[in-house]
């Protein structure tokens, strides 16, 4: 992020050294977030298609149980930043609760405040992985969420950047 | 479309539209064979009027302890003295799952003009590192940039031609393209708008109060919507709108139709929506099932 040297380039009628955010359509001050169009693990659509439902909780001593129903390696040595879209294309049927459209995490299903199923997508510095968490408390009210049927499309973005901050 | 069944959906008519600056200039590097001052879409290696994401700050924290606790919002923060809030990623450390404690999540924090709040959602807790990416995307300023076409090829890499601008103290030669500003080999996910309080076709508000800010997407996939609700008051402090039911401030999206309401009587004065988008190059599809 050095001001002495690279490209800038202003919108007409706008002095190049003294626009704003907005005025300045490319500038080199700042790095891009980047994403490798040779790297087939870069850009992926994923579709997801759950056909086992992953193990509940017993819902009594074990009220949480997590399950890594996808991973894939990344390609990279290090950690990479990572940004997922999750959109639900067949939620299980009859489900009270779900969310078609999330960022990163989210409920594929649940019943009551005491139960849910949800996924959330993480990286390490092998892979990217796509864990289920399931919950419930019966003594509350809760249920078990039956996920086998669902259909999920993920579009993933794996950066070059890691998380270093240099 | 919309599949929640709790909460109130509270839709409007889509903002005004706030066209970005005239991008026609510039420069813009096509694949070999065709003619830059001619073709479009998938036909151009880099185009510098791709209104691509970028870092204007970044820092990575590996001590909660060293950060000032803000007792007004009840997060941790961070300064980025950008002079404006800025639209913000962080990662942090996840161990929900203790057979994999390493890995990262992201989510997304609060911001104002000059710190990052680093907040999660209330069911989680917050572990360090954390990783926190500033873009140069000011959450005050409205902005609709032109729908693109050609994100539907793969892009094949040939080193005779683009462009490639080193970080300060790397070099041209370098293969990680971690050393590197920009290189056309990369690329970005795109903005598509940004849509705040001052666009509002018809700023009335609704029976509780409220007013909604809307955007509709004109891709044919979903787009990546991030809404938030701000204060003017409070330095422009703009918190992020989750995706779930009895949630405020909430956004509602399924990847088209997008909206967040802001209440007045909460003390919420503004609220933003950003919407980015795909590169420009098509992906790998996978199907995989469990």
């Amino acid at each position: 992020m050095d001001n002495n040297y690279g490209v800038k380039i202003s919108a007409p009628g706008t002095n190049v050294k003294f626009g704003s955010v907005n005025d300045i359509t490319f500038n080199t001050k700042y790095p891009f977030l980047k994403i490798d169009t040779q790297l087939p693990t870069g850009f992926q659509s994923i579709n997801l298609s759950i056909i086992n439902d992953p193990p509940e909780p017993d819902g009594f001593i074990d009220v949480d149980k997590y399950t890594v129903i996808y991973q894939f390696k990344h390609g990279y040595s290090y950690t990479p930043s990572l940004e997922t879209l999750f959109y639900v294309v067949s939620p299980f049927p009859g489900v009270p609760y779900y969310q078609q459209y999330f960022l990163d995490s989210g409920i594929l299903s649940a019943h009551t405040a005491f139960d849910g199923a949800s996924i959330y997508a993480v990286a390490d510095n092998t892979n990217v992985y796509f864990i289920v968490w399931k919950y419930y408390e019966p003594g509350l009210g809760g249920q078990q969420n039956p996920l086998s049927g669902i259909l999920l499309r993920i579009s993933c973005h794996v950066f070059v950047d890691d998380l270093s901050g240099a | 479309m919309f599949a929640w069944s709790w909460g109130t959906v509270q839709m409007a008519s889509d903002n005004k539209a706030s066209p970005a600056p005239n991008t026609s200039f510039g420069f813009k590097i096509s694949k070999p064979t065709f003619n830059a001052f001619k073709t479009s879409g998938q036909n151009y290696i880099f185009n510098s009027s791709w209104p691509s994401l970028q870092i204007a700050f970044q820092t990575t924290i590996t001590s909660l302890s060293s950060l000032t606790f803000d007792t007004t919002y009840y997060a941790y923060r961070v300064p980025h003295n950008l002079g404006y809030p800025p639209f913000t990623f962080m990662w942090a450390v996840n161990k929900r799952y203790s057979t994999l404690a390493n890995t990262y999540e992201r989510y997304i924090p609060a911001v104002d003009n000059t710190y990052i709040y680093l907040q999660i959602p209330s069911s989680e807790t917050l572990f360090a590192p954390v990783n926190i990416k500033c873009f140069n995307i000011n959450l005050t300023k409205d902005v609709d940039y032109t729908l693109l076409t050609g994100d539907n090829s793969f892009l094949a890499y040939d080193s005779n031609f683009g462009i490639k601008i080193a970080k300060g103290n790397k070099q041209t030669t370098s293969k990680d393209l971690r050393d590197y500003v920009v290189h056309s080999r990369a690329q970005s996910p795109l903005m598509l708008a940004v849509k705040t309080q001052k666009t509002i076709t018809n700023p009335v508000s609704t029976v509780d109060g409220s007013y909604t800010i809307q955007y509709t997407s004109k891709l044919s996939y979903p787009a990546w919507v991030y809404g938030f609700v701000g204060r003017s008051t409070a330095n422009n402090y703009y918190q992020f709108g989750q995706l779930y039911s009895q949630a405020y401030p909430r956004t509602f999206t399924d990847g088209f139709v997008s909206y967040i309401s802001y209440l007045p009587s909460s003390g919420d004065d503004s609220a933003t929506l950003v919407i980015t988008r795909d590169p420009m190059f098509a992906p790998t599809i996978t199907s995989v099932t469990y």
